[in-house]
């Protein structure tokens, strides 16, 4: 049942929720993570003074506790709804997964700064330091907040008028479309979890050239330049490493363009309304993105480029995955008419 | 009684004996080229820690120049060669948080020796410490006066502190299970003192230029001059 009001608060939530992904990449960016050593509060209070990385840090902590509340309504909301149970359930599990995920950033503060904590980690995982640990907690909040986005994305389909009006089209083609998008948001997938290791580890400015790394198509991984006398030096094989994530993360970028541009070119061949709109949002978003990342290499990691870099990334997967589901859509309805179709032919 | 009596002086005249035996490493630490320009700060992020220095531009540390062309904050330490085993100081070592700036900003420290980090300043720093190999901490300091103790465990060279609050505060630690190290000056000279006959692997640590080493051998009694020469990298 579609309410006009309903699917206007789900976009805004989805809009907060790239925000808040936004707000993120800019306290890795500026290294504001543990510029508030405790939590939940922030030096004891729920105020602390806004300046320097507590800016960066308790703002995010704001705005992350804005988009609890908007989700916890959305979630309210639906489930007051007539909407579909699918819908309904949809809500309780982004609700879910937002309060998981306020728990994993918290967790990611207090490994550092909790020696009881540092020390239970330590243990579980029988480590030697912390460290490794820190950087899988800080994937896994960065991961974890795409998924929410894809969760906040799809309830504003959902709620669509769009989406209760979607028309069928010749079923070949629309099941390669689907297919492909599907591909595309497994890709983009895989990419934000490489985006998300390039960024903690570090890895972001280790090939200082774009398009060609260390001047060459493929970077000469058996003869990197390698200082052995750095203030804080590291060994070659994990310099490799970093380069090699980096590396991985340009070179699926356009794995991910490629298989995108082609099911959008598919689409836009077609006649399909809403998903030829968004199919050319999905273009245009996709050559950004691109040229995002090459000025995050070129202006060495420049905070303000690197936040729209990942929130365009975030706001890609998001898109790539309502392309998917209404492709499917597609399929479903097409399938749906062709079997009426059979039906009122067998009756004739 | 008698007997007590004669061993005591003789204790100490062995003491002291050995003590005068030791050898002395003097040197200095240079910088070959043009000096770069001292890298201003800006504290515009929090008003507080700009109005303590008047508006004055304030410089970085992480490359000093001496105005006789040598550098300063260089830890200079034994790397290789110190034997036998050597307790840490019962005084601690502090580290204070003054203008917004870290007070010193390199020095040494002993595994076990404890470290007491002070907040002098009216406003919140947080102090966090980044090592390698020691356990990370992170402690917040929001009220002026405050002081944290923290004991590193095993030597690393550096375990760097930053205030993530203010991202222009860093300082550097180097801990080692010895006292002979040192840290350059403002005529960038090194001295350590009290080192054993032998010969060691000298290491001198910039946070910006690197490392360096040399070998060396000193006899008992002699002070012995090195130098060390950095250069920017192109």
């Amino acid at each position: 049942m579609y309410s006009k009001n309903l699917h206007r608060f789900a976009i805004l939530t989805a809009i907060f929720v790239v925000f808040l992904i936004g707000v993120g990449a800019s306290v890795t960016s500026t290294g504001s993570g543990d510029a508030v050593p405790d939590w939940p509060l922030s030096y004891g209070t729920l105020f602390p003074r806004m300046v320097g990385g507590v800016f960066y840090e308790h703002g995010h902590r704001m705005v992350a506790g804005t988009v609890g509340i908007l989700i916890m309504i959305l979630m309210i909301w639906l489930l007051s709804s007539k909407q579909p149970r699918y819908v309904k359930i949809l809500g309780v599990v982004a609700f879910v997964s937002v309060s998981l995920q306020a728990t994993i950033g918290g967790l990611r503060v207090l490994v550092v700064s909790n020696p009881k904590i540092q020390d239970m980690v330590i243990g579980i995982f029988s480590i030697a330091h912390v460290e490794p640990i820190r950087i899988g907690i800080a994937i896994i909040h960065a991961t974890l907040a795409e998924i929410v986005l894809c969760m906040t994305f799809l309830i504003s389909l959902f709620t669509s008028k769009a989406w209760e009006n979607f028309k069928a089209e010749r079923i070949d083609v629309s099941l390669k479309i689907a297919k492909l998008y599907t591909l595309t948001f497994a890709f983009a997938l895989i990419q934000v979890l490489l985006g998300a290791l390039v960024r903690h580890t570090q890895a972001g400015d280790v090939i200082p050239d774009f398009p060609l790394s260390f001047g060459k198509v493929i970077p000469p991984f058996n003869n990197l330049p390698y200082e052995s006398n750095a203030p804080f030096p590291i060994s070659y094989a994990e310099l490799q490493f970093k380069v090699a994530i980096h590396f991985a993360h340009r070179v699926w970028a356009f794995v991910v363009a490629g298989v995108g541009i082609y099911a959008s070119i598919l689409v836009i061949k077609r006649n399909v309304k809403l998903l030829k709109k968004l199919a050319k949002v999905w273009i245009g978003l996709i050559g950004v993105q691109i040229l995002l990342g090459a000025f995050v290499v070129w202006t060495k990691l420049e905070v303000l480029i690197t936040v729209l870099h990942v929130a365009t990334g975030a706001s890609i997967l998001g898109m790539t995955l309502i392309l998917s589901v209404l492709g499917w859509r597609v399929v479903n309805s097409a399938v749906a008419e062709n079997n009426e179709l059979v039906l009122s032919n067998s009756k004739v | 009684m008698i007997k007590k009596l004669l061993t005591l002086p003789l204790l100490i005249l062995v003491a002291s004996f050995s003590f005068g035996q030791n050898a002395t490493l003097k040197g200095v630490v240079k910088f070959k080229g043009e000096a770069p320009k001292p890298r201003l700060i800006s504290m515009k992020a929090d008003r507080q820690c700009d109005a303590m220095h008047g508006g004055k531009p304030v410089t970085a540390e992480d490359v000093v120049v001496n105005q006789n062309g040598t550098l300063k904050w260089v830890f200079v330490y034994v790397k290789e060669g110190v034997k036998g085993k050597y307790s840490p100081p019962a005084e601690p070592v502090v580290l204070d948080q003054q203008g917004c700036l870290y007070h010193p900003h390199v020095f040494g420290i002993m595994v076990g020796q404890k470290l007491e980090v002070r907040n002098s300043d009216p406003l919140l720093h947080n102090v966090h410490s980044t090592p390698k190999k020691n356990k990370p901490f992170n402690i917040g300091q929001p009220v002026k006066g405050m002081k944290s103790y923290y004991t590193f465990t095993v030597p690393e060279v550096m375990v760097p502190f930053k205030c993530d609050v203010h991202p222009w505060m860093s300082a550097y630690a180097g801990v080692l299970d010895h006292p002979f190290f040192s840290v350059t000056d403002d005529k960038g000279e090194f001295e350590i003192k009290n080192l054993p006959p032998g010969t060691y692997t000298i290491e001198a640590w910039h946070e910006k230029l690197g490392t360096q080493t040399q070998t060396i051998t000193v006899k008992a009694g002699e002070t012995k001059s090195i130098e060390f020469t950095f250069e920017r990298k192109k």
